[in-house]
């Protein structure tokens, strides 16, 4: 029995948010608060629209308060002061207690409970609901806190610290914890300012004191302001957002370059403002044995010129044989955008062979390209195009394209035309590293020629889209 | 002069460790029922109920507060033990350091309380008898040994779940309360009686201040 004794007991976990209090006192406000929380949520558009901070403040709170402002009206002040003094019977506190002890009950219908009691009742059933509140309203921690300030509290001097000592133990606190408070003090508040009887404010407050927070009344604009407007932020806080926790590949694409950086806007600008160059285009070999990011911006801005150039001579030149029936890459011309379509145009310096890829490759692009993303026209990404189109398909483009694909970005789905292209690079297939290359060539942005924006140029484009 | 007529009001209040059956207790006694699974008691709940006394054809009208047991409203208790007639103890005889709740209860009274409380202390649970860690014997020397410092307390064991006894203590609690010197002063009510109020009286002409 002994060492059944000793047993270590499990903490129970206690939700906060999940477990919805059935009555109104007795309550945990940090529950009732996760729990509110889930039903302003709920009732925001009609609530949060009017700005009232309704439901912030448990409702028979609320209804107590309302109800001793209906019930000052009925009264002249010194009796309004004295509700809060008198002693009370048990008895009615706790019938008024149990009138209003159910949270489903409307504020209306506790309003009209309510008002069927004095005043006193009333501040009593205050003061019993806030004695009853587990935890304390402040909070275990704050009480062991207070208690150490308030035994140490002497003369009216040490008012000032003892403000400040208190404004500490405040900000502590949760946001349902302060705004409670906060409406206790602001009702005490205008209480006695909007009563005047013989018997001074200060002595009045002293009474109260005896079961009331007094520092917290004197000092209550001080205290609490910067306080409930942190505290309604915390409530009005937005509902997270369910997060993407799926692994997402950020390496970055290959059909995002143009967009993603200031290379791609440079291209264009590039490409736009570029002279006619003289010099003839770059030896594709020595393109591709040149890693991407190690070219120099110049050249990078030289190519994309010559490769407009050359791009808008084959696009004019021809166009009449041209069709999207008779090429091999008409199945992933069509997957592409109208503005992409364009620079799929058989490249005469194309190779043969690259038009005898075998069709699993070609329905893989198909699927890769078709699943991209639609983007906006923008400059960047027909520039993006415009890149592919001119480079040189040689058996060694795969293995250029093997090499950026390793030190570029893509998306996953290209991982496997990427695989091939580690294949090819390796020589185990001639005709699938060029049928990669190809694929690459055409739709990627490897190529490190450019073109222009056909959009505007291309005669077939503009066919097509008719 | 009929039964009706012969009436008196007391109030009583339950108090003990958290999880003793002070609300069960309660609850056999005035609604006959028990509950296996009972939430735990907020603050407290207030409840009446009438023990009638054949010997002296009388009626005794019990305010039964029954008071959370938990540490947490363990200050809240003297708001309801304050005024009170009689007290109910209670302890769980399985329970061993609940015993020793009561008894630190009963000294709380003592201080605290009215003058002439009644005060019984009550083990619960009696139906678990294999579980017993309270021993009666040492509840029958620590009541002698109240009595010898001058504190009139007696004992009771009952259980709630099968309401063995339960009638029974509230039956000689109500025999021990000043019936008759209630009932014959009633234009001259006691210090107890005084807690009671007119509902229609204006709440102001009760106050302290």
């Amino acid at each position: 029995m002994d060492n059944h004794l000793q047993r270590p007991t499990p903490h129970i976990y206690e939700s906060l948010d999940s477990d919805e209090p059935d009555v109104s006192f007795g309550i945990d406000l940090r529950k009732w608060a996760g729990s509110n929380w889930k039903a302003i949520l709920r009732d925001s558009s009609n609530e949060k629209a009017n700005g009232s901070g309704k439901g912030n403040v448990p409702p028979a709170f609320v209804a107590l308060l309302k109800g001793l402002e209906m019930k000052y009206s009925e009264v002249p002040d010194e009796l309004q002061r004295k509700s809060w003094i008198f002693l009370v019977d048990l008895r009615e506190t706790h019938e008024l207690r149990e009138r209003i002890n159910d949270p489903r009950v409307p504020l209306a219908d506790m309003l009209d409970e309510v008002a069927k009691f004095n005043a006193p009742v009333i501040a009593a059933t205050v003061k019993l609901w806030l004695l009853e509140l587990n935890p304390p309203v402040c909070g275990y921690d704050a009480y062991e806190a207070c208690k150490t300030i308030y035994a140490k509290r002497g003369d009216a001097t040490s008012s000032e610290r003892l403000s400040s000592a208190i404004s500490d133990i405040m900000s502590r606190l949760s946001g349902v914890q302060i705004l409670i408070l906060d409406t206790l003090f602001a009702h005490l508040q205008a209480l006695v300012q909007n009563t005047k009887t013989e018997e001074a404010d200060e002595v009045f407050i002293t009474k109260l004191a005896l079961s009331l927070g007094r520092d917290l009344y004197h000092h209550r604009q001080e205290i609490f302001a910067p306080l409930v407007e942190r505290a309604q932020q915390a409530i009005d806080r937005p509902m997270p957002v369910r997060k993407r926790t799926r692994p997402v590949d950020q390496r970055i694409s290959r059909t995002r370059l143009s967009e993603s950086g200031e290379d791609g806007v440079q291209l264009y600008r590039n490409l736009q403002n570029a002279p006619p160059p003289k010099e003839t285009p770059a030896d594709p070999v020595q393109a591709i044995n040149e890693p991407a990011e190690e070219q120099e911006e110049d050249d990078i801005a030289r190519a994309v010129a010559k490769g407009a150039e050359q791009a808008s001579e084959a696009s004019t030149s021809q166009t009449e044989h041209v069709s999207p029936t008779n090429n091999v890459l008409e199945d992933y011309t069509n997957a592409q955008s109208d503005d992409e379509r364009t620079p799929t145009a058989p490249n005469p310096s194309s190779p043969p062979f690259i038009r005898a890829e075998p069709p699993v490759l070609h329905a893989a692009i198909a699927a890769d390209s078709s699943s991209e993303p639609e983007r906006p026209m923008t400059p960047s990404s027909n520039h993006d195009v415009a890149i592919d189109e001119n480079v040189p398909v040689t058996p060694l483009a795969g293995t250029a394209g093997a090499r950026l694909s390793r030190s570029g970005r893509m998306s996953m789905q290209r991982e496997k035309t990427s695989e091939v292209g580690v294949l090819a690079d390796a020589g185990e297939v001639s005709l699938k590293r060029a049928g990669s290359g190809e694929a690459r060539t055409v739709r990627g942005p490897r190529g490190m020629l450019p073109q222009p924006p056909l959009s505007s140029t291309c005669q077939v484009c503009e066919m097509m889209r008719c | 002069m009929p039964p009706s007529q012969r009436f008196a009001q007391f109030k009583l209040v339950l108090l003990g460790e958290s999880a003793v059956g002070k609300s069960s207790v309660v609850h056999r006694f005035v609604k006959n029922t028990f509950d296996n699974m009972r939430e735990s008691t907020i603050g407290a709940a207030f409840l009446t109920q009438s023990v009638t006394l054949p010997e002296i054809n009388a009626t005794v009208k019990f305010e039964i507060w029954d008071t959370a047991g938990q540490e947490r409203y363990k200050s809240l208790a003297p708001m309801y033990y304050r005024n009170a007639h009689a007290a109910l103890c209670v302890y769980d005889i399985t329970n061993s350091s609940s015993f020793q709740k009561a008894q630190n209860w009963i000294k709380e009274l003592k201080k605290q309380a009215s003058e002439g409380i009644v005060i019984c202390l009550v083990g619960n649970k009696a139906d678990l008898e294999d579980e017993r860690q309270v021993d009666a014997n040492a509840v029958t020397a620590y009541v002698e040994e109240l009595s010898g410092e001058g504190i009139q307390v007696f004992t009771e064991e009952c259980s709630a779940k099968s309401g063995e006894g339960v009638l029974e203590i509230f039956t000689n609690v109500a025999k021990a309360l000043p019936v008759e010197e209630t009932i014959n002063g009633a234009s001259k009510p006691s210090a107890g009686r005084q807690s009671g109020v007119e509902l229609n009286r204006r709440p102001q002409q009760q106050g302290c201040c």
